[in-house]
Parts: structure tokens; sequence; C-alpha cells
């Protein structure tokens, strides 16, 4: 099963960039120097990825990922579990 | 047909559907969206109807190829929606989302400010309920803070408008110039557009809607907000880096989040940052693509939130991390779910394919070449967390051994519409490019863009095979800008409410004790002075007098003076009227 997907995909990487050379890559447009580039999307791609991949890790890791309870630690400790009916907030009651 | 709002049907139906009986609800509920788009096709562009209210005009209708193009995608999509929900026996909710959709198609009508406001207020209170509704602990939570933060916009939106049409002295909704006011104007559509920093409230809320509800959510409060920013901010220089950034912000969140609906609300934050982006740069293309990617994302995302929500009630749980290998299981819902994803992420013969190339188009038309490298960026990113990673960890991996539920039939039929409306619209682009606001010139099937999003798409796949490891899912959560918010709460509490609250009652105390000591002043001056301590100067000569003070000693003599000056007054105003 994994085999099959690995040999497909591989097939791709190759039918992708060898179309890139055998067919007519006329750009519509305004031109930029990366559309000239041989096999520039295909570079891209991968770089890009793997640059999201471990920037986010990476980001995540360093300060943005935190335990799931993060914001959950800060109820009072008596708000646990139902819905919350008709209490009224004990601390703002000075009457 | 009589020109008529195509959010009457919707809005006519919220209050018509409580008194049908409960068997016919859900399909009454499929009648009004086509109401609705029966009532758009007789619609003709130029058309206003206007409608006298509190001394103003108001234009309750106006109709151009604009917002028709969100009109046709709003009608279709809450079709859509009806069928995924049709097994949904809940009027609240079914009345909830009318007016909710209803009022999504009237801010897109609204002629004027006024008209757009209210139907924006009402759409925040309204789609709240799809929170609340999901009736958990963290769903209340989630919906209080939605509605906080969207009344908060709503209230600066209101003031810009009020001073925008003062400063100008029309409240028509038209393009917007820089100003005091069109800034606050901006701010209120950029927090319902979730530009961020004023985003945190989609990925908090989405993924605790209930499972009919996020489908909904997902397709209208931002495509509203998209559409009130074509209409009055097109060509704002801010707008295209503040979408160039929400593009890449919600690709780096996206890849960390553990939720399947948490991943698809950040997908929704970058792909609005294409919209948001092709509206900063404000060219005829450039509306072209933001609408169109607008209708294209609508009906996308609604498919691949029917999908997550389908794996959430089939198994009762939305985590990467309890999921896994439903492959075997599920796989109907994964086939549905790969349409929405390849459509997402732009393949060819799918819908995001003929509607984020032109974005990109329009960035290199108006020689902006580092946002096209930028959302090109942001494209491999939407691949990978939506086309790859949530249902390689879903449907993939080793089997989680949950035992999925049987769906109702008709959400696999919501999801089959859904998925041919994008294979369609990518199929005969055609169907899309002739409702734009302008004329399209603009061919997405050629060799070089067909090689060049092949060529970016696999190799990002071979990129995330790659670095598979890295990606397993870990049950996290991501600080985001709602950190001030709600890690703050306690901090924010004490300055707003506690502080405040404790000034007010010391200073109610104090003033208590004041008019006690008055009054014991009054009754009986001599004992009060003897009360006060020795510093206070007042005892001097009374100190030496040891004598009890009896206030009944003087009450005669007093008496008497004043009884005598009161007739003398008296006396006095007789005369003076003689």
């Amino acid at each position: 099963m994994l085999r099959s997907w690995k040999i497909a995909l591989i097939t791709g990487l190759i039918i992708s960039v060898v179309a890139e050379f055998t067919l007519p890559m006329e750009h519509h447009g305004v031109q930029y120097w990366w559309m000239s580039v041989p096999a520039f999307f295909a570079a891209f791609g991968l770089v890009s990825c793997l640059l999201i991949i471990v920037t986010s890790k990476w980001l995540g890791r360093a300060w943005l990922q935190r335990s799931e309870d993060y914001y959950a630690q800060l109820r009072p400790p008596e708000d646990t579990g139902a819905l919350p009916q008709d209490e009224d907030e004990e601390e703002n009651n000075h009457a | 047909m009589p020109s008529l709002p195509p959010a009457l049907p919707f809005l006519a139906g919220a209050l018509l559907l409580p008194f049908l009986p409960r068997r016919v609800r859900s399909a009454a509920f499929l009648v009004f969206p086509v109401l609705a788009f029966l009532q758009l096709v007789a619609l003709q562009p130029g058309t206003s109807v206007d409608l006298p209210f509190l001394g103003q005009e108001l234009v309750v209708l106006r109709v151009d190829r604009l917002s028709l193009a969100f009109g046709y995608v709003f009608a279709l999509m809450s079709f859509i929606g009806g069928v995924y929900g049709y097994h949904l026996k809940d009027a609240k909710q079914q009345v909830a989302t009318l007016l909710y959709v209803g009022c999504s198609a009237g801010v897109v009508f609204a002629g004027d400010l006024l008209t757009l406001i209210i139907f924006w207020e009402v759409m925040a209170v309204s789609s709240s309920y799809l929170i609340w509704a999901r009736g958990t602990l963290d769903s209340f939570h989630a919906a209080v803070r939605y509605l906080l933060v969207h009344i908060t916009g709503g209230s600066v939106l209101l003031g810009g408008i009020l001073v925008y049409s003062w400063s100008t002295g029309s409240l028509t909704f038209g393009h917007i110039d820089p100003s005091v006011g069109g800034w606050l104007i901006l701010v209120g559509f950029a927090i319902n557009a979730a530009v961020p920093p004023l985003h945190p409230w989609l990925p908090d809320a989405y993924p605790q809607g209930t499972i009919t509800g996020s489908v909904f959510m997902s397709a209208f409060t931002t495509k509203t907000a998209v559409y009130a920013l074509a209409r009055g901010f097109a060509g704002w220089d801010i707008l295209i880096w503040a979408g160039v950034m929400m593009a890449l912000y919600g690709v780096v969140y996206a890849v960390l989040e553990n939720d399947i609906r948490g991943i698809l609300s950040y997908s929704i934050i970058s792909q609005i940052g294409y919209m948001v982006a092709a509206i900063g740069i404000g060219t005829e293309i450039a509306i072209n693509a933001a609408t169109a990617h607008a209708f294209a994302h609508i009906l996308y995302k609604g498919l691949l939130f029917m999908g997550a929500g389908s794996v959430l009630y089939a198994t009762g749980h939305s985590k990467l991390t309890a999921l896994g290998g439903l492959w075997r299981k599920m796989p109907l819902v994964l086939g549905l779910y790969m349409v929405g994803a390849v459509a997402i992420s732009g393949f060819p013969l799918f819908s995001g394919f003929v509607s984020k190339s032109m974005v990109i188009f329009a960035a290199e038309e108006a020689r902006l070449p580092w946002v096209a490298i930028l959302l090109y960026v942001a494209s491999i990113g939407t691949f990978l967390h939506t086309g790859l990673r949530l249902p390689y960890f879903t449907w993939g991996t080793k089997d989680s051994g949950l035992e999925p539920r049987p769906l109702p039939r008709n959400m696999y039929v919501g999801m089959g519409l859904a998925a041919a409306a994008c294979t369609i619209i990518g199929i005969a682009p055609g169907l899309l490019y002739n409702r734009l606001p302008y004329p399209v010139e603009f061919h997405p099937y050629t060799v070089p863009h067909l090689v060049s999003t092949m060529q970016l798409l696999l190799f990002a796949t071979l990129g995330f095979y790659l670095l598979l490891g890295l990606l397993k899912s870990q049950a996290t959560i991501s600080m985001d800008t709602d950190w001030f918010y709600r890690r703050l709460r306690p901090a924010a509490f004490l300055v707003g409410v506690s502080v405040p609250s404790h000034l007010f009652g010391a200073v109610e105390k104090l003033s208590l004790q004041g008019a006690r000591a008055l009054i014991s002043f009054g009754a009986n001056p001599v004992r009060f002075l003897r009360t006060l301590p020795p510093w206070s100067g007042v005892h001097g000569p009374v100190e030496k007098d040891t004598s009890e003070y009896d206030p009944d000693s003087y009450r005669l003599p007093v008496g008497v003076a004043a009884t005598a000056l009161i007739l003398f007054f008296s006396a006095l105003f007789l005369w003076s009227l003689g």
C-alpha cells in the first residue's frame, strides 16, 4: 500500500519536471526571472515545505505551544463541570 | 417578481419555522435558500430600493455584480448546509442559522451603512448561538468570548460609521477614503475578516461550534467582511501586506494545531489573506480574484468542515492525537474530504486552481513580485496542513481503535453536493468567471501554470514525506492573541471589576459613616464632640465641663425663638401681599 504510493509520488515528481522541458512553456502576462529558471517551482515547493515545517515547529516548541489546560488553569476551582445555571458571581457582590 | 432583498426569504423563514410541525422543518429549511436564489436570478444589477426610516432614506437593496456574486454563493451554501444538517431536529439552531444567513445576505445587499450595521449586529448574536448550542462548558465560554469580541467590533464599526457620516454627510456605503471614521470602519470590518491580531475569536469559536453550526459559520461571517472590504477599501495598500501576513500566519498555527476543526479555522485565516491582499491591490482583476476566491472558498471550506464534522459526529473525537486509521471505516468521508482538500490546495480541475491562481496573477500584474512569492509559500502551507497533515493523521497512520457510528445519509448528500460544486467550478471556470464584478481576461489552464502547480504540489508532498516525523501531532494548544483576554483575564478582572468595586464600596462606607456622624452631631453636638479623640483640638473649654449635657434644656428657648421668627416672617409676607 505505502509502496505503491511511493512509486506514484516518484513518478509524479519525475513527470512534472520532465514536462517542463518537453512541453511548450509560453508565459502570459508579466515575466519574472523565476519563470525562466529550470525546475524553479519544484525546488521552491520542496524548500518552502521544509521551511514551513521547521519554522512552525521551532516557533511552537520555543514559544507558542502550551498544555491543553493552559487557559482552564485560571478558572476558579469550583468551576469544573456543569454549565452555569443561575449563579451570581460572588466576587463583585458587596451588597 | 418584485425587487425584494434576498435576505427576506431567510428572515421570513426564521419567523415561520418555529410554527411548522417538527417533521417538516428540515425540508422547509431548504425552501428558503431556493426562494432566495430565485429572487437573486430576478434581480437586475443597478436595482435600488429605498425605505424611509426615522427621517433617513435607508437603501435596503442595492444590486450590482459584486453583491450578486456573494448573494449566489450564500444561497448555494445555505442550501448545501441545510442538506448536511437535515437530520438536525433543533428548531432553535435552525432559526438561528436562517437569521444568520439572512443577515449575511442583508449586509451584502445593504446600500447604506446604517442598514449594514443592523444586519451586522444581528449576525453576531445569531451566530454565537451556533456555538452555544453545542452545550459543553468549553463551548459556552467560547460563545461568550465570541459574542464579546463581535460586540466590541460592532461598536467600533458603529463609532466609525457615525464619525464617517458626520464628516462626509452621507451614509452611502461605497468606496471609503482614509479618515478617522474610515479607519474605524476598517477595524470593524477587519475584526470580522479575522485579520491578525484581531483574529483569535475565529480559531477559538469554530472548533467549539455545533457540527452543522461551524459549517455555516465557516462560510458567512468572514466572507461578508471580505465583501465589505472589497466594497469600501479596494486599493488600500495596507491590506496587501495585512493579507500576505494573514496567509502565512494561518499556516504556522495550522501546522501546530491538534484539533481538526482548529486546523481548518486557521486555514480560513490563511485563505482570507489571499482575498484581503487582492482587495488591497484593488485593480479590476484583483477584485475579480478576491470575489472568485471567496466564492470558491465558501464551497470547499464548507466541504472540509462537513468532512471534519462527520468525523466528530461518528467518533466523538476531533483531536488528531485521538484519531487515526479511519480510512477503512470511513472511506467515503475521506474521499469527499479529499475533494475539498485538493480544491483548497489548488489542484488542476478543482475550484482553488481557478481562483487562487487569479489572486497570484493579479499580484504579478500589479508588479508586486514579493506578494506573489509569499502567496506561493502560503499555498504550499495550505496543501501541507489541510491536504496532507490533517487527512494523514485522521484517516492514515495506525488504527486508533475508534468505532465510528454510521452517519445520516443526508450528511453524505450535503458533502456530495459541495464536492460537485468544487469540481464543476474547476472544470468549467466560465460559470464562475461570468458572475464576477468585471469582465475576466484570465485563463488558468495554460501549460506553464499546470506544470508549475504540479511541481509545487508534488515536491511539497516530498517535503511532507521527508519530515513526517516532525509533524506528528501533540496534545497542546498554541498561544495566540486571545492570550491578552484569556490569560490576562484575572488581571483584567482585578483592574476592571475588583478594584473599582472595592473603591466604590469604600466610598459608600465612608459616606455612610459621614452621614451617621452628622446625625449624631445634630442630635447632641456636645456629646458628639466629647467622643472625638483629644488630638482633634475641639475639646478646649468643653473639656473642663464634666456635667452631662441635656439636649432638652435648650429645646424650650430655641423652640420659642423659632416660633416667634416664623410668626414674624409670616406677618411680613402677608403685609407685603396687601
